[in-house]
């Protein structure tokens, strides 16, 4: 057992229920219509003051958890990988570039909620700016997922450290990703940020790859190729 | 020649032909006329749904697929396939005058 | 990128999973999402059926028909060439060549047929049906340079002195099929359905 590695994956799960306190505690889970008047779109933030706050603290402490969690990901993904990772060390810089934006989602909400006396175009814009720091990197998720799964599915062990449907797994869900992307050009329907294929699919299918991710993780700490060398 | 024939005389081209025979009716279909355009949607619909049920069944060959993995396939194809009937209906209903 | 491990059964079993248990994952999560698009399309198109039907007007039938009868056509090619491989004959590879042709063949005509749109202005923002049309068209795009990028590495996978690998052949047909099957759908409902 590779206790490290365990121990990242827990971090994850612990990250993830930080990340998920943030959101709700900003009240953008379900999101507001970006169609939402702009005062009362400003409001959603000027009268939210204290939970933007604590959401902030919370996403400040669960995004620094995935960084760990990362970490063992890539001790197993380096593994399958074999003896050359360049897919590994690709998937280690698309990962900082699309967590980065979460540490400026709350900067913006943060800002919109400081000065409650500052103009309602201000506080609108800063709050939009973070739904689009929210949302828009779904083409980032794409090359993560996707480089993930080809990883998962070259494996060069006999034994495979991640199970194959994992990295078909990793696939969709990067597919998936994509339409965030799109969230600007729309106000209203399922591509509008808070929509069915922009909102719901990607966040629904993003939980349920974590937790299976998670799941392998502690499943391959315990693979032979994982165990730390006794000499 | 012959042995490009030889290639394709199989089940395979034969699914293929009835899958290009299908598209060109429910082409031709549309052009129905006002009066029966509920029908023509509805064949258009079931026409796609069949052509989906053999391009899984055939070209992906769950034919020989254990059971639960083509029971899946075939309940998807069902019930995508109704789902899709019935909203069409309602689609033609509010665009009645 | 999928390799499957190498088996080659000289008979097919009775019964047999095509690819691998896990392709199946990625091919049936694919599909529960198409079918939440299909059903989102006509609940909105329910909420204005006339913007609709005026906006599928515009589109170009014979385009939509081109593009399903090259996809068909490459399904064709491509069930040839897993039926090819598992009897080990020589013709195996080029059927996969057949298949990318049509593949780029199919991305060459919507590529046509969103520049023709554009250029008449309608673009993803011009109306509901238009945010649909590109939206669907384009992650199934998607979906075909994904399956043209894996049809490629497989052509490039199967050397002349190796048996075929048999179950690859499977699983990268499998999807590619799933991109045909999306498309028949898609066709349906944008093109052809009042």
């Amino acid at each position: 057992m590779n206790k490290s590695i365990a121990a990242s994956a827990w971090s994850g799960m612990i990250a993830m229920m930080f990340m998920f306190g943030a959101i709700i505690s900003w009240q953008i889970f379900p999101p507001p219509s970006p169609s939402l008047p702009m005062a009362e779109w400003a409001a959603h933030f000027t009268e939210n003051r204290t939970g933007v706050f604590v959401g902030s603290v919370l996403m400040c402490i669960g995004s620094s958890l995935f960084f760990p969690f990362f970490g063992g990901f890539y001790g197993c993904l380096k593994v399958a990988e074999g003896k050359h990772t360049p897919l590994t060390y690709g998937m280690m810089m698309i990962v900082p570039f699309g967590f980065l934006p979460l540490f400026l989602v709350m900067i913006c909400f943060v800002t919109a909620a400081y000065r409650p006396e500052m103009s309602t175009e201000m506080t609108a814009a800063l709050a939009d700016a973070g739904m689009f720091l929210l949302v828009i990197p779904g083409f980032i998720g794409l090359a993560q997922w996707v480089v993930t799964g080809i990883i998962i599915l070259r494996d060069v062990n006999p034994q495979p450290i991640f199970p194959r449907w994992l990295g078909y797994a990793n696939i969709w869900v990067g597919i998936l990703a994509a339409p965030g992307s799109f969230i600007p050009f729309f106000k209203t329907g399922p591509f509008a940020w808070n929509g069915v294929f922009a909102f719901w699919v990607p966040v629904f299918t993003f939980g349920m790859l974590l937790t299976a991710v998670l799941w392998a993780m502690l499943r391959a700490a315990k693979h032979p190729a994982m165990q730390q060398d006794q000499s | 020649m012959t042995m490009l024939i030889a290639l394709f005389k199989n089940r395979l081209t034969a699914i293929w032909a009835f899958l290009v025979l299908a598209t060109l009716i429910s082409v031709e279909s549309v052009g129905f006329g006002a009066n029966s355009q509920r029908l023509a949607t509805a064949l258009i619909t079931l026409i796609a749904f069949v052509k989906v049920r053999f391009i899984g069944l055939e070209f992906m060959e769950l034919r020989h697929a254990p059971l639960w993995l083509r029971l899946a396939f075939e309940g998807w194809t069902l019930v995508v396939c109704v789902a899709l009937v019935v909203l069409n209906y309602v689609v033609a209903s509010n665009s009645a005058p | 990128m999928i390799a499957v491990p190498i088996k080659q059964p000289a008979e097919r079993p009775a019964k047999h999973i095509p690819g691998e248990e896990g392709i199946w994952v990625l091919i049936f999560g694919d599909m529960v999402v198409f079918a939440i698009f299909f059903v989102t399309f006509l609940v909105y198109k329910a909420g204005n059926p006339a913007a609709y039907e005026a906006d599928q007007a515009l589109l170009n039938p014979h385009l939509g028909l081109l593009n399903t009868l090259l996809l068909l056509t490459s399904s064709l090619f491509m069930a040839q060439a897993v039926r090819l491989a598992r009897l080990g004959a020589k013709e195996a590879p080029a059927m996969i060549t057949a298949t990318i042709v049509l593949g780029l063949g199919f991305v060459v005509v919507k590529a046509f047929e969103w520049g023709e749109k554009i250029r008449a202005g309608l673009t993803l923002t011009h109306s509901e049906f238009f945010t649909y049309y590109y939206m669907f068209t384009g992650i199934h795009l998607m979906h075909v340079l994904i399956g043209l990028g894996v049809l490629l590495w497989l052509r490039s996978s199967c050397k002349p002195s190796e048996q075929y690998p048999v179950a690859t052949f499977e699983g990268c047909g499998v999807f590619w099929h799933l991109v045909d099957l999306l498309w028949v759908v898609l066709f349906a409902l944008l093109y052809l359905m009042k």
